[in-house]
């Protein structure tokens, strides 16, 4: 049986080609419009209340961003192609559970570029890769801004800016509960998109192996003082 | 829905010669139908069915979307004005057979229509329920045959397939696999003798089928439905786009392009029913379908066909 499987392929998992995919994209688009805004705003929302100290409610925005990817993307529009969606659908979903979970306990909290070190870096480009410039791919690609995939309305920037997110405000546990299920959808999403020939596929691999050698750096790394717990975080909310 | 059985098995085997049938090109039961399309005997009841089939893995699961399922709708009618016959299906592909009903919906019911359908489910007492379902989607009543789908639960499946057949509500009953997945396993339950069709990976690059499961099915007498025959695509893709038909080809059997090479091989192996490309594109159709017309390779044509794409 196990030989069996072996003989299985990417390919047999992937029941839809590259326009239908495209076109699954923009008629979600059109279906969503104008969500991407608010989702763009809260994104970057997001990234201005942590810097202030709202690491509660910066969280809570980026768990918001998960609902219309997991509820909508995936669970009403993908599944239709693809019997696994329901599954990452739900995922999606408890995936925002699990961010929300977090912020509310107080897990995200910004220590300031002074106090980045690679992780963090890394984190921070990754959440800039997703809220801002995941969405030009297509467009570059020559698929038009119908085909653009913004965060907080299709599942690979959500995820990638999340992983970013996590790097950047997470403490060690948090974090990598944080990063299991974004880190899933991208390889997922980047064994798809190879297989449907797209050019970025990679980077989507790229974001969850990023994620994962950053939570090792910092769960290995020296830990602070006392009183300053990346788990106790002591921002204005806290 | 479909014409009544004319022959029995042992007749049609007789008609075949199945014996000696073997690679014997000239013993082919191969006619052509309508002066164009080529066409192939199920065995165990004498009816003819086009060579060239239509697949839907992938190319028809569009979802909801209008547009597509309309440019679907287009290579449908294209596959019956070129004189198709055989559509195949599976509740595995996603949206496939609401898009086929869509289709039907707009164009109806070709009365060249060989439905083909798969049970893929574990649950064994789920198995009407399914085909009901199926036969909703495609808006059919009944299907022509009815397959497990890559041996899934194959013994309780099959058991009421052939139940099913038996009270008339299908009327022919088959198995598949791909891939070269569980020959083993496909051969012992061919050899049971009570199938009608298998359904199995062939094409030039994956030959392993002509060792034990087409041998098989032409001492059982069951009619064989090649799938994969581009290798899913990535096969005729780098031949189009690298390399030209070669002229021996052309001379030969009046090969016209790649889609008539690679099908042709399919189609002419003597135990082979019916090939099964699939398509989003009216023109590929086209091609597709013109593989089902004209002459075949023999036996020593086909050797060095092998022998040409193991070159490239």
């Amino acid at each position: 049986m196990i030989a069996d499987w072996r003989t299985y392929s990417v390919e047999d998992f992937i029941p839809f080609t590259a326009d239908v995919y495209f076109r699954l994209i923009e008629r979600t688009n059109e279906a969503a419009w104008p969500l991407h805004v608010l989702t763009l705003i809260g994104g970057l929302a997001a990234a201005m209340l942590l810097v202030r100290g709202g690491g509660r409610t910066a969280g809570a925005l980026l768990a918001l961003a998960w609902l219309w990817p997991g509820g909508v993307f995936l669970l009403q529009r993908y599944s239709e192609l693809n019997w696994a969606g329901d599954y990452f659908g739900w995922a999606f979903l408890g995936q925002a559970v699990v961010v929300f979970c977090c912020a509310l306990v107080g897990r995200f909290k910004w220590e300031g570029f002074r106090r980045f070190g690679l992780a963090e870096w890394a984190g921070f480009a990754l959440f800039v890769y997703g809220l801002a410039a995941y969405l030009f791919w297509a467009p570059v690609a020559g698929g038009g801004w119908a085909e653009a995939e913004v965060f907080g309305v299709h599942p690979d920037p959500t995820a990638v800016a999340t992983i970013g997110f996590v790097l950047v405000a997470a403490g060690r546990w948090s974090g990598w509960i944080c990063w299991v299920i974004p880190a899933l959808w991208c390889l997922v999403s980047a064994l798809t998109l190879r297989e449907l020939d797209v050019v970025w596929a990679p980077g989507l691999t790229f974001a969850a192996a990023v994620g994962l050698a950053g939570l090792i750096w910092k769960s290995f790394r020296r830990r602070p003082r006392s009183g300053e717990s990346a788990e106790n975080p002591t921002s204005p909310e806290e | 829905m479909k014409k009544q059985t004319v022959i029995t098995r042992r007749e049609a085997l007789k008609i075949l010669g199945a014996g000696a049938a073997a690679f014997s090109l000239s013993s082919l039961p191969l006619t052509a139908a309508n002066g164009r399309t080529l066409t192939r005997p199920i065995h165990t009841t004498g009816e003819d069915i086009p060579v060239i089939g239509l697949g839907t893995w992938r190319t028809f699961n569009v979802g909801d979307d209008r547009e597509l399922r309309l440019a679907r709708t287009e290579v449908v009618e294209a596959f019956f004005d070129e004189g198709g016959g055989m559509i195949d299906c599976s509740p595995m592909y996603g949206s496939a057979d609401e898009v086929l009903g869509f289709a039907f919906d707009r164009i109806g019911f070709p009365d060249t229509l060989f439905s083909a359908e798969k049970v893929w489910t574990r649950d064994g007492d789920r198995i009407s329920e399914q085909i009901a379902e199926s036969a909703s989607k495609w808006g059919v009543e009944t299907f022509d045959l009815m397959q497990v789908h890559n041996l899934v639960s194959w013994e309780e499946h099959l058991e009421t397939l052939l139940e099913m057949k038996e009270a008339g509500e299908i009327r022919y009953v088959g198995i598949t696999t791909s891939h070269g997945r569980r020959h083993d396993e496909f051969e012992r339950i061919m050899r049971r003798g009570d199938l009608d069709f298998v359904q199995l990976t062939y094409n030039i690059t994956h030959r392993e089928v002509e060792e034990r499961l087409l041998p098989a099915a032409r001492d059982e007498g069951i009619a064989v439905i090649a799938n994969r025959p581009y290798d899913g695509g990535g096969l005729i893709r780098d031949l189009k786009a690298n390399h030209t038909v070669p002229e021996w080809a052309v001379e030969a059997f009046g090969c016209r392009d790649w889609a008539d090479f690679l099908l042709k091989f399919i189609v002419s192996h003597p135990d082979l029913t019916c090939a099964i490309p699939a398509t989003t594109r009216v023109s590929h159709l086209r091609e597709n379908m013109r593989s089902g017309s004209g002459e075949l390779p023999d036996a020593d044509m086909r050797e060095r066909m092998i022998r040409h794409i193991e070159s490239l």
